[in-house]
């Protein structure tokens, strides 16, 4: 536990100073690539919002066993998994309406395959993974 | 499907939040399985059923649906 808990600070600290590092490449005056201390800045906070989260619910977890227990049996409770399954199961219905609401958007803004073709490969991509879903769920269950 | 979870819950002399903490499952899913809101899985009627000392189909009631 107390590797996990080391583990998890070290990552958050790791993190925060990727996040730090893309914000001090971004007010350099000289920089040729404009993306990457973007990317430095999301994958940054990405990790120390994660692994710092980790580590507080765990001390929350030691301070308070009840509350504990609580969060677990509502994680783990059968009805909460099924609503959770439903909404995912709804917002990846949108998707297509979304995706296709991007594309009109993208055509009426005037862009060009360089942007169109990338959405609708991302679609073809979740319908794809979806039914590669439906044929696995189809042997497994 | 109906069920007669309120009624031996309230036979035993206990709330749904004692049920729910006895069953582990929320306060909630016992709440919406009295309503009749939620079916539970086979394996947490189960676990209703041999909490209550009964069979399954003494608990919930399997009603042929009408076309």
């Amino acid at each position: 536990m107390k590797q996990k808990k080391t583990g998890q600070l070290l990552f958050s600290a790791l993190g925060a100073l990727i996040a730090l590092g893309g914000f001090f490449l971004m007010f350099m005056p000289d920089r040729t690539n404009t993306a990457i201390p973007y990317i430095m800045i999301g994958v940054g906070c990405g990790l120390f919002g994660h692994q710092f989260g980790a580590f507080l619910a765990h001390r929350a977890e030691q301070r308070d066993p009840v509350m504990a227990k609580r969060l677990r049996v509502e994680a783990e409770d059968e009805r909460n998994q099924e609503i959770v399954r439903r909404a995912k199961a709804a917002a990846f219905d949108l998707t297509a309406y979304v995706f296709g609401l991007l594309c009109f958007i993208f055509l009426l803004m005037g862009e060009g395959a360089r942007v169109i073709l990338p959405l609708v490969g991302g679609y073809f991509f979740l319908t794809g993974y979806s039914i590669w879903q439906q044929v696995r769920l189809q042997k497994k269950i | 499907m109906r069920n007669r979870l309120e009624e031996l819950r309230r036979q035993h002399g206990i709330t749904q939040e004692q049920l729910a903490e006895l069953l582990g499952v929320s306060r909630q899913t016992v709440g919406s399985l009295e309503n009749g809101r939620y079916n539970p899985s086979i394996q947490l009627a189960f676990r209703i059923a041999h909490f209550f000392g009964r069979q399954i189909e003494d608990i919930f009631l399997y009603e042929e649906e009408e076309n």
